[in-house]
């Protein structure tokens, strides 16, 4: 081996000038050098910072070879070139030297070709740094080797031509060897310290960010013991600080946790999450599992729990990280979405299914559309929620109901809708009623042009615009916003604004309908009673026309079959006075005949405004007198008291007219009450006023009759004439009354069931003039 | 009580035939007891529901001739009452004419067993009465 180095030395173009140089004695030198090397080595042991042990190293080297330049140079593998990190006499003054390639100068052959080099007259040499080789005449390096492995180059000179013995070479690759070791060994510690540096920060990253997740992050291993669990997993858990856990303990009874699934069912163990990872399931994005977590303190929690298992290279589980998304909001949101579109949807049956019976009152469309605009408010949690009707007639949106203002707000917004006067068509917004039209939901950007100019009196700066459509055609938008939010309408949103719209529109419809509907039940009712008042008006005026009709004929063919039959023999008292009866008979009725057909004229006159009065000045007394006189010719056997004042009372009638109220009111009076019973008749002044009464002893009226029975073919149902015959059309108080109306006076009636009637009029008196007074 | 009369076909002495006329209109009753007398029946008259029935009750007539637009209580519910009433105690109802001024789909619906229309004719009572009387030995 020394033969095959001397060899390659000598192959070298450098010349060795080997020379003696004044030595110790060779024992002496022997312990110097072994007590050296001890040093060195103990200076290996106790050393690892680099730079201080390469320092001390050569130190000790410098001491044994008795050189004036000794170096240390370290291999990059990385740049592929050597560095002098230690420097002994020349050159340690040099803060900084360039570094040595690979294979050039000095150093950078022995480290290329691992072996020993000693150049004994540098001039000629090509070193790296020029330094050296001005102040350097000889220079001799071997390699720092740890197995084959090159790590460096240790190289020492003297300023003046020296020749280095075998001994010396063999000596400096002793030393080179524990220098080498050590360095490694050192390079090795820092290597490692810095690995472990940086094994320390990653983790210390790591931990930062578990505990900065949102998430809860669990750590279990093979045994399913807890590892480890960050901040939010224990909050999810509602553990103050991390547990000592095992999944053992929690498959015993006294689990602090009950796990739900989505049903609400419990979850047996061998089901849990954390269960079929630690199993190795692993659980991610659709296959992640949605559970409820009710804790000991019973606290609900909605989680969503995803998580792997951890393998060793073999592939088997060592252990299990689980991560824990609280979903309680979302899921809170979601039941509470469903919920309301579950309220909406029975609110949609009611409507549909409930009032269609007569007796379920309808619903006003504003009323239930306001509920409607309420509960989107509350679902959708926007800030106000706007619904208007398109009127075909007008093209306007009318205002139909709104929720989310106060009050004052709400009286604000309906004249501000009422005076919005620009037809839908006609509005700058083609592009959005086009859209409307189609049937899209439009979200607003109020804060962008042509918007942003726009009246914005509520803050608003999104908003959303849905159409109501009916059998594909625009009958209304409904609007909601968010306020100042810059709320971004989700797809479900959309969805259930949508939904609400289309809730909207069917009420409305149905409301139209059901209105229609009663509308048209009325109009048919309406002509029901007509009909069936016009059948009863029918069958009256039929009976109290054939009545006299029948009674006059029956009696005239009497009289006449006599008058055929008999001879002048036959013509006895007796058969005299019947047929005089017959006949008086026949008077009668054509007289009560002919009463029926003026009062159906009248009745025709008044219907047409084609009543005949004529006014002139008359007296009151003389018309009652005359009207009692008459009336108790048609009924001797009654007692009619007459109560007058002593002079005249003068007023503008038309005394024909007026006698024919009293009869009228005579007539029922002694009609409607038992023949026995008297009737009186009365006449008094009352300022500037005469008031005519008529008082019976009849069976009285119902208060809520004394209004009706004015009206034409009105006759009290329970009153049944008392005496005498005939009903009557029931039209002498209707045409009385309008008489003495257009007379400028009054009617009226007091009445008590039992007690009797007493109808009364009044006129107006003629103011006393000079010629009445003779 | 009647003088001879040649328009009476059959001189039947019928003095013990006796004729209910429950009318409140006085001359129609009187004219129609006239005619009831001329052909030997004797009349009696009732001007509203209450004395009809009391009458027919009391003197047991051969005949009614009713009128349907009665005070107090109507010819139909006179109509119900007797038939009630003989139904209870198992007698024969007298044949009733309804004598009325309305349809005559409304008389016919009253129950009776003949029908005489206001205005009538004196034969077409005579007529009723011979049918119900001789041509019908009902009582």
């Amino acid at each position: 081996m020394s033969a095959g180095k001397k060899q390659k030395r000598a192959t070298m173009r450098t010349v060795t000038a080997v020379t003696t140089s004044p030595a110790p004695t060779e024992g002496e030198a022997r312990v110097h050098q072994l007590e050296a090397l001890r040093a060195l080595t103990d200076t290996a042991l106790t050393h690892l910072e680099l730079e201080d042990l390469l320092e001390h190293l050569l130190q000790h080297v410098q001491e044994i070879m008795q050189v004036d330049h000794a170096a240390i140079l370290l291999l990059d593998t990385e740049h592929k070139e050597l560095r002098i990190r230690a420097v002994r006499g020349f050159g340690a003054s040099i803060a900084e030297h360039a570094p040595v390639p690979l294979g050039k100068g000095f150093a950078g052959r022995i480290a290329a070709s691992q072996t020993p080099l000693i150049v004994e007259d540098l001039s000629t040499f090509p070193l790296v740094n020029a330094y050296l080789q001005d102040r350097l005449q000889t220079l001799l390096g071997v390699p720092l080797l740890v197995a084959d492995r090159v790590v460096g180059v240790l190289q020492m000179g003297t300023a003046h031509p020296t020749y280095f013995t075998q001994e010396d070479i063999t000596l400096l690759q002793r030393v080179a060897g524990r220098i080498a070791l050590a360095v490694d060994r050192t390079l090795l510690y820092a290597e490692t310290e810095r690995a472990r540096t940086e094994a320390t920060l990653r983790a210390q990253q790591l931990e930062t960010l578990y505990a900065t997740l949102v998430d809860g992050l669990i750590m279990f291993d093979g045994q399913g013991q807890l590892l480890h669990m960050n901040p939010a997993a224990r909050t999810l858990l509602g553990l103050p600080r991390q547990p000592e856990y095992s999944l053992a303990e929690a498959a015993g009874r006294l689990s602090p946790y009950d796990l739900r699934d989505e049903q609400n069912h419990p979850l047996p163990f061998d089901r849990w999450p954390v269960t079929r990872i630690l199993q190795g399931e692993t659980l991610r994005d659709t296959s992640a599992v949605d559970v409820r977590l009710v804790n000991r303190d019973g606290q609900e929690r909605d989680l969503n729990i995803s998580g792997a298992p951890v393998r060793d290279q073999a592939g088997q589980p060592i252990g299990a990280v689980v991560v824990l998304h609280d979903v309680t909001e979302r899921r809170k949101l979601a039941r509470r979405t469903q919920e309301a579109l579950e309220a909406v949807l029975t609110m949609a049956e009611t409507l549909v299914t409930g009032p269609g019976s007569q007796e379920a009152p309808i619903e006003d469309a504003k009323t239930v559309a306001r509920q409607l605009a309420d509960l989107t408010c509350r679902v959708l949690n926007c800030q106000r929620v706007g619904i208007a009707l398109l009127d075909p007639a007008t093209d306007l949106l009318k205002p139909l109901a709104v929720a989310g203002l106060t009050p004052e707000q709400e009286a604000q917004w309906w004249k501000e809708q009422e005076s919005q006067q620009v037809p839908l068509h006609q509005s700058p917004e083609t592009e959005m009623v086009a859209q409307l039209e189609a049937g899209d939901v439009i979200q607003l950007d109020l804060t962008r042009p042509p918007y942003r100019d726009l009246p914005n009196p509520y803050g608003i700066t999104t908003m959303l615009a849905v159409p109501l459509r009916l059998e594909q055609r625009l009958v209304g938008v409904l609007t909601l916003d968010h306020a100042g939010e810059a709320h971004v309408y989700s797809l479900e949103e959309q969805r259930l604004a949508q939904a609400v719209a289309q809730l909207v529109t069917m009420v409305v419809d149905r409301e139209r309908l059901l209105r229609e509907r009663a509308e048209a039940e009325a109009r048919a009712l309406a002509w029901k009673d007509a009909n069936q008042r016009l059948e009863t008006f029918i069958g009256i005026v039929s009976h109290e026309l054939r009545t006299p009709v029948a009674a006059l004929l029956a009696n005239l063919q009497i009289v006449l079959r006599r008058f055929q039959n008999a001879t002048d023999a036959d013509w006895t008292t007796d058969r005299r006075n019947q047929m005089l009866e017959r006949l008086r008979r026949v008077d009668q009725q054509v007289r009560r005949l002919t009463r029926l057909i003026n009062d159906m004229i009248d009745l025709a006159r008044i219907r047409t405004g084609k009543l005949d009065i004529g006014l002139e000045p008359g007296d009151l007394g003389s018309i009652l007198i005359d009207t009692v006189r008459t009336e108790q010719a048609g009924y001797q056997e009654r007692l009619i008291q007459l109560d007058l004042p002593a002079t005249p009372v003068p007023a503008l009638i038309d005394p024909d007219r007026i006698g024919q109220v009293i009869s009228n009111y005579l007539t029922n009076a002694l009609k409607y009450s038992p023949a026995q019973a008297p009737v009186s008749v009365g006449l008094q002044l009352e300022e500037g006023w005469a008031r005519v009464w008529v008082r019976d002893q009849g069976p009285g009226i119902p208060a809520e009759e004394q209004s009706r029975i004015w009206e034409p073919f009105h006759r009290v149902a329970e009153i049944a004439v008392q005496s005498g015959s005939g009903v009557g059309l029931g039209l002498g108080l209707h045409i009385s009354k309008t008489l003495i109306e257009q007379q400028g006076g009054h009617v009226g009636v007091e009445s008590d069931v039992g007690a009797g009637s007493t109808f009364w009029f009044t006129l107006p008196l003629i103011e006393a003039e000079p010629r009445e007074s003779y | 009580m009647s003088a001879p009369n040649q328009a009476q076909p059959t001189p039947t002495p019928a003095t013990e035939r006796l004729i209910l006329i429950i009318e409140d209109d006085v001359s129609i009753a009187e004219a129609l007891a006239i005619i009831v007398e001329d052909l030997g029946y004797a009349a009696i008259i009732a001007t509203d529901g209450p004395m009809g029935l009391d009458l027919a009750r009391s003197r047991r007539p051969n005949l009614i001739l009713l009128d349907l637009m009665l005070p107090q209580l109507s010819g139909q519910q006179v109509i119900a009452q007797l038939r009630a009433e003989h139904t209870a105690r198992g007698g024969v109802v007298p044949p009733i004419v309804v004598v009325t001024a309305a349809g005559r789909s409304q008389a016919s619906a009253a129950g009776g067993d003949a029908i005489i229309v206001k205005p009538f004719t004196l034969e077409t009572v005579e007529a009723t009465l011979h049918r119900l009387l001789d041509g019908n030995h009902r009582v």
